[in-house]
């Protein structure tokens, strides 16, 4: 019998809830990962899993990954091949689903893993886009994963890698950036939407153990709420049992030691 | 009488990598032996570029042999006093792009053309006006050009073309005309092999030629573009080689993470790892030396071979049914 959850496996079954079976996920490092597992596992066994090394995948890897590079993902792949070919699935709109993560988010879903301070003059170098900021401005739907604090999920951002919605509204296609963009910012805390017309990041749900005060005390910018706000529903006991499975030391969903 | 391609890890380096050079340094099986030939035989100047840089660009921005970085990801970026420090005194200078850009750019360098065109880019802050040039080392070079396609009025950022001097890899096999051969995810090295004025491959094995050319699809680069062939078992550890063996895990994070935090770790590192293995054989009997004997033998991979053969046959000419009609 599982009782009790981590935020990790809670962020892991949130982030599977969005890959719909027969998506074509651009699946990404770390949380995700797993994620795209547990949904193959469960309502999304026809979802196809892109890694910019290069490997296109219909069924998860035999093994537990620390990355997307490790020798068993290659193993049972439906194609081995170049980060090109992945990035052409990409810019001809035939990637349903990216996810990517980041150091800091703006409420229209900019992303930075660039810089903290100016990037003339930077207080931290951040590891960069890698694949990020491709996924962001050409996947159908973006999803974004944050750790939940008030200096990450700021106003404005230091340095815009991912493009979400650029300053809201129109701005993203303005930009002359295909339709798309930021569709779920999954947090710590709660799980958000985007407004279709504002462009805006609003709380669909709040995690088991968190509250609205504590969401809008640890959110950079004023808070927006959905009339219908939940509690986010909680993994079940399968899918902690396959999460367990499939992350069986906890490297990512129950902070083990590498 | 053909040039001799296969040679000892110090001769390849020392005859072509030369200081200043532009070096592709791999992204997925790392070319890790050249890497510490590399450190070992004081390179300087060095620029590195590549989609995703990991511990072995930032091992050689801590060696001192490079002082400029062109990527879309450096890891270890994030670890005190290693990137940012050195970006903040001018010791290194960073540009940075994303996977696809380099991807692009490096497929422009292979192809002769220019520049390339993408649709990444638009509306971020790596177009600001700050950030449009190079900070300093390409003098008179534009770092992009954002501009409407002439054809359909469409968007796009223009990218100019990466040639580098030198790309350094690892591959499963070669033979000893120097032509290559890998399998696997391949990450943007496929468009770096060609993208190069000068290429070193590190190999798992030297096969015969019969057998490179019973499998032709395998070859990733053929032997006129390959300047080097160094044959040298485990030379992407700590990474992985499909079919051969696979990441050293605790290798990277009791050793060679921690040696990334600071100058002293470092230089820690550097001594008992580099400085004190003259071979690359050296280096793996250290790493035997502290994990047991058994220490590489234990991330073998197992077989995984092909369900199916893939056959290319052939119907010989003279079976083919013969059109009268041609004179």
């Amino acid at each position: 019998m599982v009782s009790g959850f981590t935020p990790g496996e809670l962020m892991v079954t949130a982030a599977a809830r969005e890959i719909r079976d027969g998506d074509v996920v651009f699946v990404g490092m770390r949380l995700p990962l797993v994620a795209f597992s547990l949904a193959k596992l469960t309502h999304a066994p026809n979802a196809f899993g892109l890694f910019e090394n290069g490997l296109l995948r219909a069924s998860p890897s035999p093994e537990f990954l620390y990355t997307m590079s490790d020798t068993p993902n290659i193993v049972g792949a439906s194609m081995c091949t170049s980060l090109l070919n992945v990035m052409a699935l990409l810019g001809r709109g035939r990637v349903d689903l990216g996810f990517i993560g980041g150091a800091e988010v703006d409420r229209y879903g900019n992303v930075n893993s660039s810089y903290i301070g100016p990037r003339q003059r930077p207080r931290a170098k951040l590891p960069g886009s890698g694949g990020a900021g491709d996924i962001a401005s050409l996947a159908k739907r973006l999803l974004i994963i944050m750790a939940h604090e008030r200096h990450r999920l700021r106003t404005a951002v230091d340095y815009v890698t991912s493009p979400g919605f650029l300053g809201g509204g129109a701005q993203r296609e303005q930009a002359g950036l295909p339709a798309g963009g930021p569709k779920t910012l999954v947090t710590t805390l709660g799980v958000f939407d985007f407004d279709p017309r504002t462009r805006e990041a609003v709380l669909r749900s709040y995690h088991p153990g968190a509250s609205l005060d504590e969401l809008r005390a640890a959110t950079g910018w004023p808070l927006r709420v959905a009339a219908d706000v939940g509690e986010t529903v909680p993994p079940s006991s399968a899918d902690l049992t396959l999460i367990r499975r499939l992350d069986p030391d906890g490297i990512w969903t129950r902070g083990g030691a590498r | 009488m053909a040039e001799r391609k296969v040679m000892s890890l110090p001769e390849a380096v020392e005859r072509f990598v030369q200081d200043g050079d532009t070096v592709y340094c791999g992204y997925l099986m790392l070319p890790m032996a050249l890497v510490m030939e590399l450190v070992r035989q004081r390179k300087r100047h060095l620029e590195l570029v590549g989609a995703s840089l990991v511990y072995q660009a930032t091992m050689l921005v801590l060696a001192g042999c490079a002082d400029r970085v062109r990527t879309g990801y450096i890891q270890g970026a994030l670890r005190p006093g290693s990137i940012t420090e050195r970006m903040a005194d001018g010791r290194l200078r960073f540009e940075d792009y994303s996977n696809q850009g380099i991807a692009l750019m490096l497929m422009a360098g292979a192809l002769g053309i220019p520049f390339i065109p993408t649709r990444s880019f638009l509306g971020t802050d790596y177009l600001a006006p700050e950030n449009q040039h190079h900070t300093g080392h390409y003098p008179g070079y534009r770092k992009w050009q954002e501009m409407e396609s002439p054809f359909d009025g469409q968007k796009a950022v223009l990218l100019p073309a990466l040639r580098p001097d030198v790309t350094i890899m690892h591959a499963q096999r070669a033979d000893e005309e120097g032509n290559i051969q890998w399998w696997g995810h391949k990450g943007d090295a496929r468009w770096a092999f060609w993208a190069a004025r000068r290429l070193i491959v590190t190999v798992e094995e030297i096969v015969p030629s019969d057998a490179v050319r019973s499998d032709p699809d395998r070859t990733a680069v053929p032997a006129s573009r390959v300047a080097a062939v160094v044959h040298c078992p485990y030379g992407a550890h700590p990474s992985g080689v499909a079919g051969f063996y696979d990441f050293d895990y605790r290798f990277v994070g009791e050793v060679l993470a921690p040696a990334l935090d600071s100058d002293a770790a470092f230089a820690a590192f550097r001594g008992e790892w580099i400085d004190a293995c003259p071979t690359h054989d050296a280096y793996l009997e250290r790493v035997k030396a502290r994990y047991g004997p058994d220490a590489l033998d234990v991330l073998k991979a197992e077989p995984h071979r092909p369900l199916l053969p893939v056959d290319y046959g052939f119907a010989p000419w003279f079976n083919l049914p013969v059109r009268e009609d041609i004179p």
